[in-house]
């Protein structure tokens, strides 16, 4: 039960002690200012990165031979299709294009406009007007943070791809991708099949890859087994492991950063804790006169309960409400980096909104309690001490 | 009403200013205790209000014996039965004097409005309804002393305990001061005052004077 009086009282007590209690919210709004922030930049990767694989094949089958990965041969496609369960078997052309004037790869995206089934991200660029670049030999389309990169290099929407035998092959951006189309896939240039095969150096018997469409999942590792055994000289990666892939990186990510900022945090809050919120001699003398005056060790464990609550409670909503348009808002400036990796071409993305409320409220359990025991425990130890000294 | 039974109080570091004290004090009787400074007056006080406990010895108050009552029970004992009027008065400086006067009773049951009025009529009573908003830092002396005395009145104790009531005041406000203790005394209650001040003990003539030296 709150006692209101008790509660003004102790609201009254943080008003006379502004500037240490100013410090102490500034403190605490940080700290759960950067734990939401690295909460909700996961989040939204996660989610990002679920849209991502949403769309990508359930299985992708690779040859390898003596731990080196090769080029398929396209008709495995063909035999893939006998699989029942498959709905489509798609052999992709891709790879990476190394650009060392940005000491960035790009990757290219051999489209084949009539296959029957492209990838949702690829199927929404080649709607957005993509087609008719597509359909040319020297058309691409590419992330806006690429085009306007280029653009500002060469001055012109050309660029020229060096093809493994020296000579070279200009393309021109048709299109850009919009930003929501996702982390990955705006890092890509998309281009016409058979010059991206060109560019890459892939015979045109052979493909980079095989995408494999279940439209069961049930059936999807049983499927997997079957193309282990029909081609023996090939990896077999599931939409699964992907995700399983994806998540361990974030989590890694995520768990490294908050490894140092957990200790950089217990560090500061110590000291922080040690100087600004152990009982003073002015507090002290404040119980002992409590104490006095007829209040009870619990009296005096409440008031200070509601001190500690009412600066958690303010740092924490405060922290919140920095931290979400810092996300959501302004995508994370500095931070993200730290998540996504930093290049010179790394790709422009917006950070879905992706809001958790057990993330929030283990911010708020890992940050309040601390605080709370760290000004309840001196005041505890104060008020079960002779009031009779402090006061003389 | 008070008994002090061969009390003895030895603190931290071996100094005993009290050692094997008797004492009885009557219902309604005014007593003061006087002494040098460092005679002890002020932990005779503390050991009447069960803010320090004694080393040895028993202390019955209207029969209960207050000498070993565990923390909390001696918070509400106080809060119940007694007054404290403190020498530095301790008032606590970012509340204004209404505020002051109403801190012993928020833990209580009591509405917030019935606690100010009470507040206000104590403060009336000491000419000081006009101050009530002000912040105690802003008050002179006198109305910083009054304030602690209005404070130490809310909870209608029966005993009031003043540990050096005189020694910030001048000649004026002294003798203000000794007319409120014997507005006190007329009211029945019990006052016990710490003092060597000996005009505060000329000014109060009924009062039985118990003279304390060092390791009484």
């Amino acid at each position: 039960m709150i006692n209101l009086k008790l509660l003004e009282f102790a609201l009254g007590s943080i008003s006379a002690r502004k500037g240490k209690y100013i410090f102490i919210s500034l403190i605490l709004t940080l700290i759960i200012f950067l734990s939401a922030s690295v909460f909700y930049i996961t989040g939204a990767l996660r989610l990002e990165a679920s849209y991502t694989l949403d769309s990508m094949p359930d299985i992708i089958v690779q040859k390898q031979t003596a731990g080196q990965r090769q080029f398929i041969r396209r008709d495995t496609a063909d035999r893939l299709l006998e699989i029942p369960g498959v709905s489509y078997a798609v052999p992709r052309i891709w790879g990476t294009y190394r650009y060392e004037y940005l000491n960035s790869n790009i990757t290219i995206v051999g489209v084949d406009v009539f296959a029957g089934h492209l990838p949702k991200d690829i199927e929404t660029a080649v709607k957005g007007g993509g087609m008719e670049t597509l359909l040319k030999p020297d058309g691409m389309i590419t992330g806006a943070k690429l085009a306007d990169t280029l653009r500002h290099i060469y001055n012109h929407d050309e660029f020229s791809f060096q093809k493994p035998d020296g000579g070279y092959i200009s393309m021109k951006t048709g299109a850009v991708f919009r930003p929501e189309s996702g982390l990955i896939s705006s890092s890509v240039i998309l281009m016409n099949q058979d010059t991206a095969a060109e560019i890459l150096g892939i015979d045109e018997n052979r493909a980079t890859d095989i995408a494999v469409f279940v439209p069961n999942p049930e059936e999807t590792d049983t499927i997997a087994e079957k193309i282990a055994a029909m081609a023996p000289d090939t990896v077999i990666i599931t939409k699964e492991k992907i995700k399983a892939m994806y998540q361990n990186m974030f989590d890694y990510k995520s768990g490294i950063f908050l490894l140092i900022f957990s200790v950089c945090l217990f560090t500061f809050f110590i000291i922080a804790a040690d100087r600004f919120t152990g009982i003073g001699r002015e507090e002290r003398k404040e119980i002992a006169v409590l104490k006095a005056l007829g209040y009870t060790v619990s009296d005096i464990l409440k008031i200070k309960f509601y001190e500690a609550a009412a600066v958690a409670v303010f740092a924490f909503l405060l922290g919140i409400f920095l931290a979400l348009p810092y996300v959501f808002v302004f995508h994370a400036p500095l931070l993200k980096n730290v998540f996504t990796g930093y290049s010179y071409l790394r790709p422009e993305f917006v950070l879905p909104f992706s809001f958790s409320v057990s993330d929030t409220v283990i911010i708020f359990l890992s940050v309040a309690p601390v605080y709370t025991a760290s000004v309840i425990i001196p005041a505890w130890k104060s008020a079960v001490t002779d009031a009779g000294e402090s006061i003389r | 009403m008070i008994v002090m039974d061969s009390v003895t109080k030895t603190y931290t570091g071996g100094v005993s200013p009290i050692s094997g004290f008797s004492l009885e004090i009557r219902e309604g009787e005014t007593v003061i205790l006087s002494g040098e400074s460092g005679s002890g007056k002020s932990t005779l006080l503390s050991l009447m209000a069960a803010l320090i406990r004694p080393t040895s010895g028993d202390i019955t108050i209207d029969g209960k014996k207050i000498a070993k009552l565990p923390e909390d029970f001696a918070a509400l004992y106080r809060r119940e039965n007694i007054g404290i009027i403190f020498q530095s008065y301790h008032l606590l400086p970012h509340l204004t004097a209404v505020e002051n006067i109403c801190v012993p009773l928020l833990p209580t049951g009591l509405s917030m409005k019935d606690i100010t009025a009470k507040a206000m009529n104590i403060l009336s009573s000491l000419n000081m309804a006009d101050k009530a908003n002000v912040n105690v830092s802003k008050l002179s002396g006198g109305e910083q002393q009054r304030t602690a005395i209005a404070r130490a009145l809310i909870n209608n104790p029966k005993i009031i305990l003043a540990d050096e009531p005189t020694a910030n005041l001048d000649r004026k406000l002294t003798d203000s001061l000794t007319d409120t203790f014997r507005r006190m005394s007329d009211e029945g209650r019990t006052l016990v005052i710490a003092t060597h001040d000996s005009a505060l003990t000329e000014a109060l003539p009924h009062a039985r004077i118990i003279s304390i030296g060092h390791g009484i």
